[in-house]
């Protein structure tokens, strides 16, 4: 029994993943921005790389290109007449790329050291890791608790302040720095559109649309962690690709039960 | 559901045979070849990186917690090749006797003494590892120490075993210095190559062949277009023997650069368990072959 203990704090950090990023992904899918994440923690890596260049203090310059990246994406809107904003982000997420990769021709290590502080593995959480999530990820959702009604008005309906909208990205930037860094990029994009599509599949209101998500994503992470263990396989990969094989179920049922069609996803 | 879960885990893990041989945790293939060549039955050797992957990472699996939580003598190659996951490995897996500083703790890099080491490790020197050189594997006269190194640790481990263990490490070593005796006639001596990366440097020093250039500075950073063009104009003016990678090197600029100078490209074999080989010894050969 207690060989299976450590099994206890990835299987904590999934389930604080899944709470704050289908409630994102809800968010994300009606804007229709998928993509903003991986702009962001691309942009964020800017920070990353740089403080391998300097050695300035890592979380320091993670926040200030956490703070910037959510500047740009709330600028977004004024740009929205001249280009399509995915477009807008595919570019950011390029650009991001290119000037890490330069940043880091410029320090020793090269892409080896940079790529391990990037990639982040849910296997691999301390308590005392979960911990540190736990309060930045509780103070981001009662932010949000708060303005759940502003930001419910910027989604569907596109009103709002310009300071709500950076509030939003900025809280957003700041959840995907953790998230990244204890789970990986593949993992937290997984976790903020899948949740949030499968619920999207079978329900309406945004309040349902994340409780599906958030149940969805439990069963499929415990059962991720199960699999991996059992068959001895890398979990993250396990969860990831049983999150979208769920989904892919989900739609073929969906599709051929006749009921209604699709809903927008 | 939790509660569930863990039940099922518990039910996979009693299957788990419980052995009185020391439970070594490798990293490295070719250091779990050596603790189970010094140990043999005595040990039962885990091996966290695979052949086929880059030794700066790892595919993280449950079991790799599991090991190095059960572990008695964890053995890794130091210089901060590992950097990237064993320090959290480590700390996930909570177990005090393979804490650095105890017996279960061996940092091979300890035995090595270290090439390319900066004389004044500041960032100012930003194009040179801080520790020196991590790849010291595909040495003889390392290999040597990192064994007797392994032996005395295991002896240590496990006192009641250790005329075993130093017995085991005398004939490994006494192996090397006659297989030594065959690869120096193999006219490796003044032998000039290009590499992809520095991996091979070592080898150099025991062999007397000497690295000219190389194609990639830092590792996973593309090199420029200028320092491309400076190295294929010197390799067709002072043509050098091969250019030199390793599976897990992306092969794109040693095809380039070996289409551009018709100098042909070699895969060396890196570890244990690469080209077929089953443990340091016909690695090394393998290599040595792959280099005439």
């Amino acid at each position: 029994m207690d060989n299976l203990s450590f099994l206890i704090w990835p299987f904590g950090a999934c389930l604080l993943l899944i709470l704050i990023h289908t409630w994102f992904g809800v968010h994300i899918l009606e804007r229709g921005i998928i993509f903003v994440d991986l702009a962001l923690a691309q942009f964020i890596s800017i920070g990353i790389a740089l403080s391998l260049l300097t050695g300035v203090d890592r979380t320091l310059l993670a926040v200030i290109f956490a703070l910037g990246g959510a500047l740009i994406m709330t600028l977004t809107g004024r740009v929205a007449r001249h280009v399509n904003v995915e477009a807008f982000i595919g570019v950011l997420y390029i650009f991001s790329f290119a000037t890490c990769t330069l940043i880091l021709d410029r320090t020793a290590h090269g892409m080896e050291e940079f790529k391990a502080i990037l990639n982040g593995n849910i296997l691999w959480v301390t308590p005392g890791m979960l911990g540190s999530t736990a309060l930045l990820y509780g103070a981001v959702g009662l932010l949000h608790w708060f303005l759940r009604r502003r930001f419910h008005d910027l989604t569907f309906r596109g009103e709002g302040p310009l300071w709500v909208e950076f509030i939003f990205f900025a809280s957003f930037a700041l959840v995907l720095v953790k998230s990244v860094m204890i789970a990986g990029i593949l993992q937290v994009f997984s976790f903020l559109v899948v949740p949030a599509l499968l619920g999207r599949l079978f329900f309406r209101g945004s309040g349902s649309i994340l409780v599906a998500g958030w149940i969805a994503g439990t069963v499929v992470s415990s059962g991720g962690i199960a699999v991996s263990h059992v068959l001895d396989l890398p979990t993250a990969p396990v969860i990831v690709a049983g999150l979208a094989l769920l989904f892919f179920l989900a739609l073929a049922a969906k599709s051929f039960s006749g009921r209604n069609g699709l809903n927008r996803v | 559901m939790l509660r569930i879960i863990v039940a099922l885990f518990a039910l996979v893990l009693f299957t788990a045979p419980a052995d009185a041989a020391v439970k070594v945790v490798a990293t490295l293939p070719w250091i779990g070849s050596l603790a189970k060549e010094i140990g043999k039955d005595r040990v039962t050797v885990t091996t966290l990186v695979k052949t086929s992957q880059d030794p700066h990472s790892i595919e993280a699996r449950p079991s790799m917690i599991a090991a190095v939580r059960r572990a008695d003598l964890l053995i890794y190659n130091g210089l901060d090749l590992e950097v990237g996951y064993l320090p959290i490995l480590m700390e996930s897996a909570r177990n005090p006797a393979i804490n650095p500083g105890n017996a279960g703790n061996l940092n091979c890099s300890v035995y090595v003494d270290p090439l390319e080491k900066p004389a004044t490790a500041s960032r100012e020197n930003g194009d040179v590892h801080p520790l020196g050189n991590p790849h010291y594997h595909l040495s003889p006269a390392n290999i040597k120490k990192m064994a007797i190194g392994i032996g005395e640790r295991l002896a240590k481990v496990d006192q009641a075993n250790a005329g075993f263990y130093r017995a085991n490490t005398a004939r490994f070593v006494a192996q090397v210095d006659h297989k030594m005796k065959e690869w120096k006639g193999r006219k490796l001596q003044g032998k000039r190559f290009v590499a992809q990366h520095r991996f091979f440097e070592y080898l150099a020093a025991d062999f007397g062949f000497r690295i000219v250039g190389y194609l990639e500075e830092k590792p996973g950073i593309p090199p420029s277009s200028a320092h491309i063009q400076a190295l294929v104009s010197s390799m067709s003016g002072h043509r050098p023997d091969a250019i030199l990678s390793t599976e897990y090197h992306d092969r794109t600029i040693s095809g380039f650069v070996s289409s551009k100078t018709g100098v042909k490209s070699v895969i060396v074999p890196h570890d244990v368990g690469a080209n077929g080989s089953r443990d340091w010894f016909s690695l090394m050969d393998s290599v040595i072959k792959s280099l005439e």
